[in-house]
């Protein structure tokens, strides 16, 4: 009780502090944090830009600079290149590479490494929100309305931690390659999508974006919607129902009994049956009746229906739920 | 690219230009800069494949299911225009089951036109077979011989046929986003997803069972509509939501294979998914309080319904069953989701985070008396209410957040979950986990992160459902109804050696006990080690590295008599996994290399204990190797060779699978499918031109 006090009233405040300090806000707010040339200059309000813009950029970093990773000739070969689009970098008369990379007039004097330049990469010395800000002065869109409060933000990710700006085709942005740098982090994923029951990841069918929202979102795991049974439904709507006879965890939760990313069991599952569904079954009648190897064939003991192949599922086929009106018992 | 509407803003401000204008860019001529020129671009793929074997496990996903030769077609096209229009069309695998097509067309900054197409097959069961009659129809017969009082006296081996139990999905895609002003942008996306084929099922008579196999003829169309409105500080969406599903057949009817023990009971009916619906309106939004407080929220009311006009409750005309109480269910289960979320940055060193969320569903559909016809043989005296299911979650969250010196970076909070649900044993759970993380930077290329949490989930007093009839086990408490101790530790470090080198480790370690449980899961516990590695071991040669260790252990209790627990089982997961792979440029760039190695075993067994001698089970085995090598040689400027190998071999022993053929079982007419084993090489030679 104390915890969901302490947070309602933390929200509470929030709001007051909306409701009371907006007008004041708006006489003396700072700078929109979303503000592209603000942020330009906050990178380095006082340096100079390049005498020729990307001409003098171009005349160092040219092929010889380039490595099997990196092509900086490869930004010319991405939307960020249009000189058609007024809002690009390249668009007429904007700051081509400086306005991402920041002022580079020193730079370009002296060749040497400054702290100040926004080289995008893993080990540029600038933080994290100096690193972010070129592509947040226009990549400020609805995606990223729950980034705040998200994982990846408390991982203090960088946009280019996991966006690639120089290559034609940013491997985040296309679902066959997307895995890939998703689990460069992720490597408890990447082992499991190599189960014998999986999603089609490894198989270049789907991408992690199908489940997950990268930039953040309201439901737990960053899912695309509201909750784990939205999110599986997308794909498997003739589980929704409502049916006439419902499976309680079914309609509750589909990881109660299906892991998502990979399992060793066939569908997912998180156990075999029967003794997944002995866990929550044993009633009069029926009861959970210990299956052992004397049931396997050849075996000494009865009961084999109840433990191969299907095992449960060979007779209550349909675990889901059923709409038929004698299927109380899942059996129809 | 998510193009910005913000920097609309800026310009109908003048501030982008005015920057610009500061630094003067009127010399930057950009004479060196190589823009692609205006006009079409595009590449065309073509070739020729070939799979050595025949196996349903290898071809699921991939189309690869059938040895032979097939097309290797793909390609693509490009467009751009001076003023800022662009297009493309980009196809793969054509020649395949696994075919992709998909289509863009738009002008930067005003809209964007989508299409997309894709095929996805699904196949697994290897060595199928059945002697049903009119597989892929809605109505299973039999041939002469059957029924028989058991499989053993079916005439399987005259009448059963090998049957591919495959599906595929077909799905288009259409989407087009128009940024109507600069703040102002809507979206609209329509999904037409196919699925059609087969899927096993099974129907039952009381004490035997038969597998069938059901037709899948599904359609799903989905749309979202939205509109946002985005400006520097502000973030809003309003969207409507809704998913259409419709099923061809409503039932599979199938003729019993075993001999009717009760008059008149020879065919039986399985409904198969009904048609559905989902309705649903959402809202969500951000905004920026003060540079140092930013909220956010989402609200979303939906209702899923159904109403598909009911079977019979029996097939058996010479079983006496009332009336239905209705014609269709009439289903109705509203939803509803809600969340707040609030950031404070106290300074550079602290913030706070807070977030409140609530999931409900309401399910609204009558509750009735339903006869109580149990697989058209029997019918209880007493008639079968149905019980729909409603739950209402609510999840609190508090933490913060700490950076400090010397890459220190410290949070801790607290999540509580609360779960009320109806025509349960349990009517509330409550769970509070109080969590823990803390990293910081060794040395400049060192970092470590420990994670920590405990959580502890209590419910109202676990009762008896007397609606379920028969009753439970008093004793029984249903793992996600119990009471629970959740425990879990991570570790993971990450280095870099250069700039050359990049090495991740792990552990995570994670741990569940169900205290208050005497029958059902007792208790879980997974550890995982693994890490990853990637080199650039020259300028034209990269090497990735990853491999985890992962064991898995649960354990339960049953009661074969209805009292206390008599028989205890141990289920234990051991999995390993390895890959590496290799990417290497040669000759100058002309010859491109690539090979990805990936073995994987899985180890899965069981220990039933009862207190007697009973035989053990076996362990289940499963284990993987596969290998591609792929290389690109570039013949001349536009013209590129194409070749891979692709081998990949499976072996499996699973227990419920190995030696079930479709007689086995007495009372059980099985597909007889097999656990997946299999070797197959893929071979692919083709060409790229470039135009």
């Amino acid at each position: 009780m104390k915890t969901r006090s302490a947070i309602l009233a933390l929200l509470a405040s929030a709001v007051l502090a909306w409701s009371g300090g907006a007008a004041a806000q708006a006489a003396s707010a700072p700078a929109p944090a979303a503000s592209a040339p603000a942020k330009v200059k906050k990178i380095n309000p006082n340096l100079p830009y390049s005498e020729k813009g990307a001409d003098t950029c171009l005349a160092c970093h040219d092929d010889e600079a380039d490595s099997l990773t990196f092509n900086t000739a490869g930004v010319f070969k991405t939307r960020h290149a249009h000189r058609g689009d007024a809002r690009g970098p390249f668009g007429p008369g904007n700051l081509q590479c400086e306005a991402c990379h920041g002022p580079a007039g020193r730079h370009a004097a002296d060749g040497k490494e400054i702290e100040t330049l926004n080289s995008l990469r893993a080990n540029s010395k600038l933080p994290i929100e100096k690193r972010n800000e070129p592509c947040l002065g226009c990549h400020q869109g609805n995606a990223r309305t729950a980034w705040h409060a998200g994982a990846h933000d408390r991982e203090r990710l960088a946009c280019t931690d996991c966006h690639r700006l120089h290559v034609e085709r940013d491997a985040v942005l296309t679902k066959a390659s997307e895995p890939e740098v998703c689990l460069r982090c992720h490597n408890k994923q990447r082992a499991d999508f190599q189960k014998a029951s999986s999603h089609p990841v490894r198989h270049g069918r789907m991408g992690c974006s199908d489940c997950h929202s990268a930039h953040g979102s309201a439901s737990a795991s960053t899912l695309n919607k509201p909750t784990v049974n939205q999110t599986c439904y997308s794909c498997h709507a003739d589980k929704r129902g409502p049916l006439l006879w419902e499976h309680a965890p079914v309609a509750e939760d589909c990881t109660l009994c299906h892991t998502s990313h990979g399992s060793v069991r066939a569908a997912l599952l998180t156990k075999s049956p029967p003794l997944l569904c002995q866990q929550c079954h044993s009633v009069a009648g029926h009861p959970a009746v210990a299956r052992t190897g004397a049931a396997l064939p050849g075996g000494a003991g009865g009961g084999q229906i109840f433990l191969l192949a299907g095992s449960c599922t060979n007779c209550h086929s349909q675990v889901h739920g059923s709409n038929h009106p004698a299927g109380a018992k899942l059996m129809r | 690219m998510k193009t910005c509407s913000s920097i609309f803003v800026l310009f109908s401000l003048g501030i982008l230009p005015a920057l610009a204008g500061a630094v003067d860019t009127s010399t930057w001529k950009c004479e060196t800069c190589p823009f692609e020129k205006a006009g079409t671009a595009g590449t065309v793929e073509a070739g020729v494949g070939a799979v050595s074997d025949d196996s349903a496990s290898f071809g699921n996903y991939r189309g690869l299911q059938k040895k032979g030769a097939f097309a290797v077609l793909g390609g693509s096209v490009r467009y751009r225009s001076e003023d800022g229009r662009y297009a493309s069309v980009e196809a793969a695998d054509l020649g395949l089951d696994v075919r992709a097509l998909s289509a863009l067309y738009g002008k930067e900054g005003l809209y964007t036109l989508k299409l997309g197409y894709a095929e996805t097959p699904r196949s697994g069961l290897d060595g199928a077979r059945t002697p049903f009659i009119g597989v892929g129809g809605a109505s299973l017969t039999l041939p002469a011989g059957y029924p028989a009082p058991t499989t053993t006296a079916m005439p399987l081996a005259a009448t059963l046929q090998p049957v591919d139990v495959e599906s595929k999905r077909s799905r288009l895609d259409i989407g087009a986003t128009w940024n109507v002003a600069p703040e102002w942008t809507t979206r609209l996306t329509v999904r037409h997803d196919v699925r059609d084929g087969l899927q096993r099922m099974a129907g039952s008579f009381f004490s035997s069972s038969s597998h069938l196999l059901a037709p899948v003829d599904q359609v799903t169309d989905q749309l979202e509509a939205s509109a946002s409105y985005v400006t520097a500080r502000l973030q809003a969406t309003v969207a409507y939501q809704a998913s259409l599903f419709r099923n061809g057949p409503d039932a599979l009817t199938w003729a019993n294979p075993f001999t009717a023990v009760v008059a008149g009971s020879t065919s039986g009916q399985l409904a198969l998914a009904p048609d559905n619906q989902f309705h649903q309106l959402r809202a969500s939004g951000a905004y920026e309080l003060t540079p140092q407080i930013r909220a956010s929220g989402d609200i979303a009311v939906g209702r899923m319904t159904q109403d598909s006009a009911f079977l019979a409750a029996t097939l058996n005309t010479g079983l006496a069953v009332g009336a239905l109480p209705a014609q269709s269910l009439n289903g109705q289960a509203d939803t509803f989701n809600a969340s707040a979320r609030v950031t404070a940055t106290l300074n550079p060193q602290w913030r706070l985070n807070a977030s409140y969320a609530r999931d409900v569903r309401d399910n609204q559909t009558a509750s009735l008396a339903y006869p109580a016809v149990s697989t058209d043989m029997f019918v209880g005296a007493v008639p079968r209410t149905n019980q729909p299911f409603s739950f209402t979650q609510d999840r609190y969250k508090f933490n913060a957040e700490f950076r400090g010196p010397f890459g220190i970076r410290a949070s801790a909070g607290i999540d509580e979950d609360d779960r009320g649900r109806t025509l349960q044993e349990v009517v509330t759970t409550r769970e509070t986990t109080l969590w823990a993380r803390a990293g910081m930077v060794v040395n400049e290329n060192v970092t470590l992160t420990l994670k920590g949490a405990h959580g502890d989930r209590r419910s109202s007093t676990y009762g008896i459902a007397s609606w379920v009839v028969p009753a439970e086990n008093p004793l029984l408490r249903k793992f996600n109804l119990a009471e629970r101790n959740r425990d879990s530790v991570g570790l993971r470090t990450d280095a870099t050696v250069g700039d050359s080198v990049s090495v991740g480790l792990y552990a995570d370690v994670a741990r569940d006990d169900y205290d208050q449980s005497t029958i059902g899961l007792l208790s879980g516990r997974s550890v995982a080690v693994g890490g990853d590695v990637s080199a650039a071991v020259n300028d034209d040669t990269q090497l990735h590295l990853f491999g985890q260790t992962e064991r898995i252990r649960s354990r339960q209790a049953g009661s074969q008599l209805f009292a206390q627990a008599d028989w205890w089982a141990t289920t234990r997961d051991q999995v390993e996994v390895l890959g590496v792979g290799l990417k290497h440029n040669a000759l100058k760039g002309k010859l491109e290399l690539a090979a990805d190695v990936v073995f994987s075993r899985a180890r899965s067994s069981v220990v039933v204990d009862t207190t007697t001698l009973d035989p053990p089970f076996p362990s289940a085995r499963t284990s993987m190797h596969s290998l591609r090598l792929q290389a690109t040689y570039k013949l001349q400027e536009n013209l590129t060779l194409l070749g891979s190998w692709w081998y990949e071999r499976v072996t499996s022993q699973d227990w419920r699978l190995d030696g079930v053929a479709p007689d086995t079982v007495a009372n059980l007419l099985s597909l007889g499918d097999t656990a997946p084993r299999y070797r197959v090489n893929v071979l692919r030679l083709g060409v790229r031109y470039r135009y």
